[in-house]
C-alpha cells in the first residue's frame, strides 16, 4: 500500500508525496527518495528546486542536483505545511503560497526560501487547500491574480495574489479540494468539495457558492479539465462538462488527488499513481513502488 | 474700489457686493472647468525658482492660490476656494463639478432676481428641488461590491490603471472604513501589504530584541503579553513580569511599556539572548501619546486579556501575577509598527466596541478630526490594516501619486456606503425627472426650475472639454438612453454605464450638490462686503 496524497508535474520530473514518503514517477515505478520530514503531506516541484511540507521542518527545500535539504525560514511559523501552491508564472514571479496546519497562509517570493505569514481576513488558520486561478494576460486592472484557500469553516477568496483574504459567501464546512475552470477569466466557475457536505459550486468568479444537488456528498479530489471537470469520491470518478451534472465513469478506481499534466491526468491513488487518459479517464500507466513492480 | 487700499475699512453695496462676488466666483470655476472629465486639461501654477507645477485635481489647484491680489475679485474666489477644498476633504472628489454647480446656481439665482423673484421664495424652491434631486441619487444608486466596480470608481480619481486597480483591490479586502497607510518611495514602485492582527505604533526597546537583525523585526509566537503604562528602569520592574509569564507556561513574554531603561533593559537582553534561556522576550516602546496611547493600551488589553500595570491606581509590574498577563498566538515588531495577532475569542469579545465605534464612524464626515483615532482602532479590534507603497523618481511625482490614493481611498469609502450612479454629470441630468413631483404655485416654482436648468452644467463641462461640437445633442441622447446610461468620452458614445464603467459616487454627487448649494444660497443673500486695508491671508481654506 502506497498511499498518495500529492502529485506535482514540472515538465519531465513528476513526483508523489504521501504519509510513506516521497517518490519520483519513473517508468512505471515509484522511486523511494530521501526527504527530512517524519510526517510528509505535500510535495511541490519549481523549475529549479524541489519543495516538501509537513512535520517537523514545515517546509524544506531541496535545489535540483543538490543533496542536501534545507529548512526554509518560516517567519515564526511552526506548524505543518498541508499544501503548496506555486504561482501560476512561478518562474518569472518566483511566488509560492503554503497552507498550513494552524498558521494560516504563507507566502514566498523566492521560490520558497523565506516565507511571511499572510492572513489578513482569515477566520481559520488551518488550510486544507489552495488554488490559484489561470492568469489573465488581456485583465482590465494589473496585478489582479485571482487564488482561493478551502479551510476548515469556510472558502476564502483572495485578489491580490494570496497578500489578502475575503470569505467567500459559502456553508460553514472543511473544503478539502478547490478547483478553478481553465477559463475562469470568461466563466468565472470554481468548484469546491467537501468530505462529508459534498460539492459547491460558484458561477461568479468564486464570490458566492451553492451546493450543486447532482453530485456526490463524498468529494476525495476535484480537477479543472479543458471542457469540463473530473472528482473522485470514495468509489469512483466522475465527470462534469458544466459542474453542475456529474455522470460516473463506469470502472474507475476512486483517487485522492487528481493533477492535469500535457500527458494526461495524474490519480494518487492509495495503492500509488495512475495516469489517466484526459478524454477516457482509462489507466494509460500505472505506477507502483519498486519493490511490489519486482 | 481700485483705492481700498486708502481706507482702514471700506463698504460694497448689493450692486457692487454682486459684481465683486461674481467676478470671483467665475475666476474659479473658470480655472477649474478644463479640469473635469477624463479629457481635460492641467493647470500649470508658476512657482518662484522652479518650473510650474502641473496640476490635474482641483483641491491642489485652489490650495496654491491665497490671493489674487485685488481684494474685488478675492472675496468671490476665497469662497470658492473654500468649496472646493471641504469637497476635498469631506469626499475625496469632485471640487471641480461643485464649483460648477455653484457658478450656475449663482448666476441664473441673480438672473432671476434681477427679473423680481422674491429670494425667499427662490430659496424655497431651491432646497426643496435638491431634496428631490438628493434622494433620487441616493435611492437610485448601485452597490459597489467587487475589487472590479471598486477599481472602476478608483480610475475616476487616479486616472491610473495599475493603482486604481489595487485601490479597487484594497477598498474592497479592507472593506468600507478601511485603514491604509500609503508610504512613498522615492523609485517608480506599486505593490500592497495587508496586515492581519492589530497594527500600533510601537518602537523595539533595543535591537538586540530583534529575532531577525537584518530585517530589524521581531517576531514571537505562543506569548504572555504585559501592558505597563509606565517606564521600567530597575529589575523588580521586570522580573515579576518575567516570573509571571514562566508561570503561565508561555514560550515568550512581550512587555509594552512607555519606556525600557537601565537594569530593566539590561535584564530584558540578557535573558533574551541568553544561550538556556527560559523565555524569549519582545519589549516595545509605545509610540502614541495622550489620548491615542491610552487608547491604544485600551485596545491591547481587550485583544490580549492582559490588565494595564503601572502607578497610581492601577496594580503595579512590581507586583505583578499570572492574571495580570494577557495572552495572543503571535507578535511582531517591525519598522515602527507593533503587530498582535489576537485569539479568535479575544476577537469576538471585542465586537461590542467594533460595533459602537461603526456607529460614531457613520455619523462623522469624512473629514473630521476624530475619524483617524476612531479608523485605527476599529482597524486594530477588527483584523487589520493595509499599506499601500507608492514611488516615483520625482518629488512632485511622488507626491501627486500618495496625495490621489488617499483622495481616492475616501471616494471609495463613500462609494461602499453609498454606491454609484451613472457618471460624468449623467446623474444629475437623470435626476431632472425628479423634480416632476416638486410643485409651487408662488415663485419657489422658480427655484426648482433654476435647479433643474443648472443639472447638466457639469455634463456640458465635460462635454466642451472634450472638443464634442454639439454638446446639447449628447445630452438629450443621454436623457433619452434612460436612468442607467452615460456619456463615455473616451469612446465617444452613450452607453450604460455600469457597463463602460462611467462612474461617479451617489455620496460624493450629493455632497457636491448639497455644497454647491450651500454656497450659492450664502453669496446670493450677501448684500454687504466690508474691505479691510490689509485682510489676512487664510493658508488653509
Amino acid at each position: 500500500m502506497t498511499i498518495i496524497l500529492s502529485i506535482s508535474a514540472q515538465k519531465e520530473k513528476r513526483w508523489a508525496a504521501g504519509p510513506y514518503g516521497l517518490f519520483a514517477l519513473e517508468e512505471g515505478t515509484l522511486l523511494p527518495t530521501p526527504q527530512p520530514m517524519e510526517r510528509l503531506t505535500v510535495c511541490s516541484a519549481i523549475h529549479d528546486r524541489q519543495l516538501v511540507g509537513g512535520a517537523p521542518h514545515g517546509i524544506a527545500y531541496l535545489y535540483t542536483g543538490g543533496v542536501e535539504w534545507q529548512a526554509a525560514w518560516l517567519g515564526g511559523a511552526t506548524e505543518a505545511a498541508l499544501s503548496l501552491a506555486p504561482h501560476p508564472d512561478v518562474f518569472r514571479t518566483a511566488v509560492i503560497l503554503a497552507g498550513t496546519e494552524g498558521d494560516g497562509v504563507l507566502r514566498s517570493t523566492d521560490r520558497g526560501h523565506r516565507w511571511t505569514p499572510c492572513n489578513y481576513g482569515l477566520r481559520n488558520y488551518t488550510i486544507l487547500s489552495l488554488a490559484w486561478a489561470p492568469l489573465d494576460t488581456a485583465a482590465r486592472w494589473p496585478g489582479r491574480e485571482f487564488v482561493f484557500a478551502g479551510t476548515e469553516e469556510g472558502i476564502y477568496r483572495s485578489p491580490s495574489g494570496g497578500r489578502g483574504w475575503k470569505r467567500s459567501d459559502c456553508p460553514d464546512a472543511p473544503y478539502q479540494s478547490i478547483a478553478i475552470s481553465l477559463r475562469f477569466h470568461r466563466d468565472g466557475l470554481v468548484l469546491a468539495g467537501t468530505e462529508e457536505q459534498g460539492l459547491y459550486r460558484s458561477a461568479d468568479r468564486g464570490l458566492t457558492f451553492t451546493l450543486v444537488e447532482d453530485a456526490p456528498s463524498r468529494i476525495n479530489s476535484l480537477a479543472a479539465l479543458d471542457g469540463g471537470w473530473v472528482l473522485s469520491d470514495e468509489e469512483k470518478l466522475w465527470r462534469s462538462a458544466d459542474g453542475l451534472s456529474w455522470q460516473a465513469v463506469a470502472g474507475s478506481e476512486p483517487a485522492l488527488v487528481l493533477t492535469p499534466t500535457p500527458e494526461g491526468i495524474l490519480a494518487g491513488t492509495e495503492d500509488g499513481v495512475q495516469l489517466l487518459d484526459t478524454e477516457t479517464l482509462a489507466v494509460v500507466e500505472s505506477f507502483r513502488l519498486a519493490l511490489e513492480t519486482a | 474700489m481700485a483705492n481700498t487700499s486708502q481706507y482702514r475699512a471700506r463698504v460694497a453695496g448689493p450692486v457692487e457686493t454682486h459684481e465683486h462676488l461674481t467676478m470671483g466666483i467665475n475666476l474659479i470655476a473658470d480655472l477649474l472647468a478644463p479640469t473635469l472629465g477624463p479629457i481635460a486639461g492641467h493647470i500649470a501654477s508658476q512657482r518662484d525658482t522652479r518650473g510650474p507645477e502641473l496640476l490635474d485635481d482641483s483641491a491642489t489647484a485652489v490650495r496654491r492660490i491665497l490671493d489674487f491680489g485685488d481684494p474685488r475679485v478675492d472675496i468671490g474666489a476665497m469662497l470658492m476656494r473654500s468649496l472646493v477644498w471641504h469637497t476635498a476633504e469631506r469626499v475625496g472628489d469632485g471640487g471641480a463639478t461643485c464649483a460648477i454647480l455653484a457658478r450656475a446656481i449663482y448666476i441664473n439665482a441673480l438672473r432671476m432676481i434681477a427679473g423680481g423673484i422674491n429670494f425667499r421664495d427662490l430659496e424655497r424652491g431651491v432646497l426643496a428641488a435638491m431634496e428631490a434631486v438628493s434622494t433620487d441619487l441616493t435611492t437610485g444608486a448601485h452597490p459597489v461590491v467587487s475589487e472590479d466596480e471598486l477599481s472602476e470608481v478608483a480610475f475616476t480619481v487616479v486616472r491610473d490603471r495599475a493603482l486604481a486597480g489595487m485601490l479597487g483591490e484594497m477598498s474592497h479586502l479592507l472593506g468600507s472604513n478601511a485603514k491604509v497607510t500609503v508610504q512613498k518611495y522615492v523609485a517608480p514602485y506599486l505593490e500592497r501589504e495587508y496586515h492581519a492582527g492589530a497594527n500600533f505604533g510601537a518602537e523595539i526597546a533595543s535591537y538586540l530584541l530583534y529575532t531577525d537583525a537584518a530585517r530589524k523585526q521581531a517576531v514571537q509566537t505562543e506569548c504572555a503579553v504585559a501592558l505597563v503604562a509606565a517606564n521600567l528602569a530597575e529589575a523588580e520592574d521586570v522580573i515579576p513580569l518575567m516570573e509571571a509569564a514562566v508561570a503561565q507556561g508561555a514560550k515568550s513574554l512581550v512587555i509594552v511599556a512607555n519606556n525600557f531603561k537601565d537594569t530593566a533593559l539590561h535584564i530584558l537582553i540578557n535573558n533574551h539572548t541568553a544561550e538556556k534561556k527560559k523565555l524569549n522576550i519582545l519589549a516595545a516602546k509605545i509610540k502614541p501619546v495622550g489620548e491615542e496611547r491610552r487608547y491604544a493600551m485600551e485596545d491591547m488589553a481587550l485583544l490580549t486579556g492582559a490588565t494595564i500595570l503601572g502607578q497610581g491606581f492601577t496594580p503595579s509590574p512590581r507586583r505583578a501575577t499570572v492574571e495580570h498577563l494577557g495572552r495572543a498566538p503571535r507578535v511582531e515588531v517591525d519598522n515602527g509598527q507593533f503587530r498582535l495577532l489576537p485569539e479568535r475569542q479575544r476577537l469576538v469579545n471585542a465586537q461590542p466596541e467594533v460595533d459602537m465605534i461603526r456607529q460614531r464612524l457613520a455619523g462623522m464626515a469624512q473629514n473630521d478630526e476624530g475619524r483617524p483615532l476612531l479608523m485605527n482602532r476599529l482597524a486594530s479590534l477588527s483584523g487589520g490594516m493595509g499599506t499601500l507603497k507608492v514611488g516615483a523618481i520625482g518629488k512632485l511625482e511622488r507626491e501627486v501619486l500618495s496625495e490621489n490614493a488617499e483622495r481616492a481611498l475616501k471616494v471609495l469609502s463613500t462609494a461602499q456606503l453609498t454606491g454609484v450612479v451613472p457618471g460624468g454629470g449623467a446623474a444629475f441630468v437623470h435626476a431632472r425627472a425628479a423634480l416632476k413631483a416638486v410643485k409651487f404655485d408662488d415663485d419657489a416654482a422658480y427655484g426648482v426650475k433654476l435647479i433643474h436648468d443648472i443639472l447638466d452644467a457639469p455634463l456640458r463641462q465635460i462635454l466642451v472639454n472634450a472638443h464634442v461640437s454639439a454638446p446639447g445633442v449628447i445630452i438629450d441622447r443621454v436623457m433619452e438612453a434612460g436612468p442607467e446610461s452615460a456619456y463615455d468620452v473616451l469612446q465617444d458614445k452613450v452607453d450604460n454605464a455600469m457597463a463602460c464603467g462611467v462612474l461617479d459616487v451617489a455620496g460624493v454627487v450629493d455632497t457636491v450638490l448639497r455644497t454647491a448649494v450651500s454656497t450659492a444660497l450664502m453669496a446670493l443673500s450677501t448684500d454687504t462686503i466690508v474691505y479691510h486695508k490689509n485682510p489676512k491671508q487664510a493658508m488653509e481654506p
